[in-house]
């Protein structure tokens, strides 16, 4: 496998940023690592190169952003040559010279048809009689014909050619004859060769040498992409060299100077002490000093690295990512998510105030202000939201009004407007005490901005705002508020927490509530955003009923439940769809009055049923079968098929489904400790077999009991043994599997010669262990 | 005078107490470029190790395909030992990947591995591979050790982790001639006091397992440490080598807790700024942990050879050197 491998300056650097690249990309998804963030780098920093310096928890480079410049490049110089060959050159026939793979095999051929004026030797016809067209294929002789070792390529799986081949120095002093004598009037040819020159040295055995080259030539040459392209080379060579401090000054020049390369600048600086640099920058040009101090910011500290900058160029540029840095380090301290994945609790408004503060170091803050004030910085609207966001943390919320105020001038985009609205809405919520009719007032709109209008506005408006963390924070912190207030049904409205609904009155309280005519628009915006609609606590009622054999109210509660609306995100067609739910009519996955021998939800799922039963229908027929139980017709049948349903409607039938509801919360593969004993339990399903087991007459009736009663009684022991005591690896290794349960004793004592019985073998792998058959 | 005597006593006691012969050592030697300091010498003499499993390269996937990572360079070879163990590293996700295509995989190894061998002026019967495979990566991790071994025929050993013996049934058993069990790297790395290279209470829930593991197991043994770089009770990085006496003459490592260190004030060590308020917990082994952790073991298995991880100068001075004597007469 021959993989060309782009060379972009020092091997070794490009190595590791490919395979890193490799593995960042791997999970680069936006800003999914900014999560506990409010304050947006995007939005606040104007300019993106320095996108890649914006604080990432989890990545080296922010989202594992791995830009390269070489693209950019290339693009250049075919548009440099097309504007230096004119009407000579067309851009297809300019980037198959300069990039296609297999011209360095036809080279040699070329420069004697060039030589020759022979024009149709080329894949291109030009008028190879002009200067510059012959110019051209000098130039193409030397970068392509040298890329073997300025552009390598290798095997990967061939370990005897892995070293970096070197330039031969006969072959440079060549070149440089060649450089020499071109004339200075042809200052874009000249300038290429130059280039070519840098680059041949830096691949040679003297490494030196292209650093002296650059020293001796450079003021010649004009500011170009070339020339910024060279001076890489050069920070490269002084670091091969371990001359650090070289390099790094290099390289925070590039950083300044040079935008495309402030990625590759920033990766191949080599960090010092803050007192290191406070030397190493003394005679730099104060940009240049700026920009060293924004890069040892990313790696150190970038609270000193600011004041470094401010002191030597307020006005710099540079200042502001690091400032956002800043910021988003202390979110990250501060906005922490606890283990249910939400913000951890708040307890009171002064424990929430008080750690607040904690993280905001009171020093630093006042210089963050001062800057604002002073507004020598060039980008005052990050400077503004950031002192009022600051003084917002540090619980000075009449601050950070008036910094807020003075951010609205400066902020002209819809991203700014809408950043600065996040933040004064925090600050509003935050600095409440107690909610009553007016705070309602001051919140509501835009509260009802950050709820509903932010999430359903067009993705691509607003993917740089980062405003999730403050759609919990805002519920939690008021819920907080009414909790304080002993306003428990209002706490769970606008941020509900599990086991509300175990306590019937504050069940009963919410339907009353929910029912309510004419709701405020205040609470109109809280109970569109709460979670449970008034079928989910209906059904969850009934659903609790059930389990206690209490049929008839189970079915009042249901008879309440009405269809509701429910908006659900559809993938395929990228957008929310409104969808009329109905709890009574959803049919259960399979029939769950069936008592098969095996439980194999899966294929009962599967097989085609006749009638198909929602939870509701359910209750109905169990209602029905009960009666008739009562007034003594078919018993043994009747019984059998409650028992059935109660068997499958725990967690080893075939209709779990019949407890899914989003207030009882049992979706998973395992039951919560709360649940335990009415999912895993198998009471009533022995009440109504053990019934059954009673009416029973025939011996094939008899036998079917007996089975079934030893499905229950391993069901008991996988609950009590493994379930329950929470012992992860049931059913693995040497753990017991089956016992003698008494149904199989029965079973075999008394009932071998039914034809349940050699079904039971025929199906039951268990069964026939016990039996000692296999 | 008085440790003289304890350590004398405790040899004689060693020595008395085995009847069977002393297991055989050797060592891991996981640098990128092969050259032995003076000290590693005289150390594989003294210790009498004649076999060292010498890291030949990782490989992993580049522009999805497996590629060898860092190949060894050898630097010195006039003081490779008698034996060489070539030993490769393979990234799980190599094996993730779905449909690789393993024949070529197996072609390509062997041949590179021969190129190495050919570089050195070596020859190899025994191969080892490393990697952690997952439920997800077993088959073709297997498969490629079957193919491996049918193609070359040589001999074949695995590196084995601490739960892949417990759970051996589901991780299944790799199809080798033996297994290496890893005694080390049984913890996660985080900003906890727990020490992630070795933690008794953490072996102790497999070591149990080990006799029924249904492959001869042999056992390689931690001698290495590092640092482990914590900012706001965050891993930053994790800094190889690093050891307690590095640092404890430096003033600017403030010890605030056995093993935890904070820095005082902005420096740079080895390449890496460490800021004010980081700390660094290092994480080393202690010849007591390897005396008890060669105790634990020899309860449950008879390795015929204890390889140590990994030679290095500042890993061999850090031992009391008779500690590598109670290892080997240990079972």
């Amino acid at each position: 496998m021959n993989k060309k491998f782009l060379k972009l300056f020092v091997t070794a650097i490009s190595v590791l940023l490919s395979s890193w690249g490799i593995y960042v990309y791997g999970c680069a998804d936006g800003w999914w690592g900014a999560y506990n963030s409010v304050f947006s780098p995007e939005i606040t920093v104007n300019q993106s190169s320095y996108q890649p310096f914006f604080y990432d928890a989890e990545n080296l480079f922010y989202s594992g952003d791995a830009r390269s410049a070489q693209q950019q490049f290339l693009v250049e110089n075919v548009q440099d040559w097309k504007t230096y060959l004119g009407t000579f050159a067309t851009e297809d026939a300019l980037s198959y010279y300069l990039y296609n793979d297999t011209v360095p095999e036809y080279l040699d051929n070329w420069r004697v048809a060039v030589q020759n004026n022979n024009t149709f030797e080329l894949p291109y016809l030009w008028d190879v009689k002009d200067q510059k067209v012959k110019n051209f294929f000098i130039f193409l002789q030397i970068a392509r014909g040298t890329e073997q070792i300025t552009n390598q390529t290798y095997d990967y799986w061939d370990y005897d050619n892995r070293q970096q081949l070197k330039m031969e120095a006969h072959k440079i002093v060549a070149v440089e004859n060649l450089y020499n004598k071109i004339s200075s009037t042809d200052s874009f040819f000249k300038n290429r060769m130059w280039f070519q020159l840098m680059r041949l040295k830096f691949y040679s055995d003297n490494i030196q040498s292209a650093i002296t080259f650059f020293d001796q030539t450079h003021k010649t040459q004009p500011k170009n992409t070339l020339y910024y392209r060279a001076l890489h080379y050069v920070a490269g060579a002084n670091k091969s060299q371990g001359n650090y401090q070289k390099s790094n000054e290099i390289l925070a020049q590039l950083f300044d100077e040079f935008p495309l390369l402030q990625h590759a600048a920033v990766f191949e600086y080599r960090p010092m002490t803050h007192k290191e640099v406070k030397i190493s920058i003394q005679k730099l040009q104060p940009a240049h000093q700026a920009a060293f101090w924004a890069i040892q910011g990313y790696y150190g500290d970038a609270l000193d690295a600011m004041k470094e900058i401010y002191a030597v160029d307020p006005s710099s540029k540079h200042i502001d990512f690091l400032l956002t840095r800043y910021i988003n380090i202390i979110e990250s301290q501060v906005n922490i998510y606890g283990d249910s994945w939400q913000p951890t609790a708040m307890k009171s408004v002064n424990d929430f105030r008080k750690k607040m503060k904690k993280n905001v170091d009171a020093a630093t803050f006042h210089w963050v202000q001062e800057v604002a004030k002073e507004g020598k910085v060039t980008n005052p609207f990050l400077w503004q939201v950031a002192s009022g966001y600051l003084a917002s943390m540090q619980t000075k919320f009449s601050e950070a009004t008036g910094y807020y105020l003075n951010a609205k001038q400066y902020a002209k985009t819809d991203n700014q407007k809408n950043q600065l609205r996040l933040l004064n809405l925090m600050n509003e919520i935050a600095k409440t005490d107690k909610v009553d009719k007016k705070v309602e007032a001051r919140l509501l709109e835009d509260l009802n901005w950050l709820h509903h209008e932010l999430p359903n506005t067009d993705y691509s408006k607003v993917e740089d705002m980062r405003y999730s963390y403050a759609i919990t924070w805002s519920k939690q912190y008021l819920s907080m508020l009414y909790k304080q207030q002993k306003n428990d049904l209002f706490a769970e409205v606008v941020f509900s927490k599990v086991g509300f609904y175990k306590n019937q009155k504050q069940s009963e309280a919410m339907e009353q509530f929910l029912l309510k005519p004419n709701h405020s628009a205040w609470e109109r915006l809280w109970i569109d955003l709460y979670e449970f609609k008034l079928a989910d606590i209906y059904e969850s009622r009934g659903i609790y009923l059930f389990y206690q054999d209490k049929i008839d109210e189970a079915l009042a509660e249901f008879e309440k439940i009405t269809p509701f609306e429910r908006k659900t995100y559809n993938w395929e067609k990228e957008r929310d769809e409104t969808q009329l739910v109905d709890y009574r009519t959803i049919p259960l996955p399979g029939n769950p009055f069936n008592g098969k021998i095996k439980d194999c939800n899966d294929c009962e799922h599967a097989a085609r049923q006749s009638i198909k039963y929602s939870s509701f229908d359910l209750l109905k027929k169990i209602k029905e079968m009960k009666a008739k139980i009562a007034i003594g017709e078919d018993v043994y049948n009747n019984a059998l098929l409650v028992g059935n349903a109660f068997y499958n409607a725990s967690y080893f039938g075939n209709a779990r489904a019949f407890y899914h509801n989003s207030i009882i919360n049992e979706y998973g593969n395992s039951i919560s400790k709360e649940h335990e004993k009415m999912l895993y339990g198998m009471g009533n399903v022995k009440k109504y077999y053990t019934l059954a087991q009673n009416a029973a007459e025939t011996s094939e009736q008899k036998a079917k009991i007996a089975y079934m009663l030893a499905k229950v009684e391993r069901n008991d022991f996988y609950s009590n043994t493994y379930f329950i005591p929470n012992e992860y690896y049931s059913g693995y290794g040497n753990n017991v599997m089956i016992r003698k349960w008494k149904g199989f004793e029965e079973l075999k004592n008394n009932y071998s010669d039914t034809k349940y019985y050699q079904d039971v073998i025929a199906e039951c792998g268990y069964f026939r262990k016990y039996l000692g058959l296999q | 005078m008085k440790k003289w005597m304890i350590l004398l006593v405790l040899y004689f006691l060693y020595a008395c107490q085995s009847s069977t012969p002393p297991v055989a050592l050797s060592a891991y030697y996981w640098k990128t470029h092969y050259k032995l300091t003076t000290v590693e010498q005289s150390f594989l003499q003294e210790k009498e190790i004649h076999k060292l499993y010498i890291r030949y390269c990782d490989v992993g996937l580049k522009n999805n395909e497996p590629v060898p990572i860092a190949p060894i360079e050898w630097r010195e070879i006039t003081t490779l030992p008698k034996e060489i163990v070539p030993v490769i590293y393979i990234k799980n996700e190599v094996f993730l990947k779905p449909h690789v295509d393993i024949k070529d995989l197996v072609q390509k190894l062997k041949i590179y591995v021969q190129q190495i061998n050919a570089k050195a002026g070596v020859q190899t019967q025994h191969v080892q591979f490393d990697c952690d495979w997952s439920l997800q990566s077993k088959e073709q991790f297997f498969e490629f050790l079957t193919e491996f071994k049918k193609d070359t025929q040589w001999y074949l050993s695995a590196t084995i982790r601490l739960h892949q013996v417990k759970y051996f049934k589901k991780t299944g058993v790799p199809p080798v001639d033996h297994g290496v069990l890893m005694y080390y790297n049984m913890g996660t790395i985080a900003p906890v006091d727990e020490n992630s290279i070795y933690d008794r209470s953490i072996a102790q829930k497999y070591v149990a397992r080990l006799s029924d593991y249904p492959l001869h197991l042999d056992v390689a043994l931690p001698i290495f440490s590092w640092g482990v770089q914590i900012r706001d009770h965050k891993v930053v990085t994790v800094i190889g080598g690093m050891r307690e006496q590095d640092i404890r003459q430096d003033t600017v490592f403030k010890k605030i807790q056995d093993f935890t260190y904070e820095i005082t004030e902005e420096y740079v060590y080895k390449g890496r700024l460490l800021q004010k308020g980081d700390r660094i917990k290092i994480e080393e082994v202690s010849a007591k942990d390897l005396q008890q952790a060669t105790k634990d073991l020899s309860t449950y298995i008879k390795p015929r050879e204890v390889i140590l991880y990994d030679l290095d100068e500042k890993n061999i001075k850090y031992y009391e050197q008779e500690v590598f004597k109670t290892i080997r007469h240990g079972y």
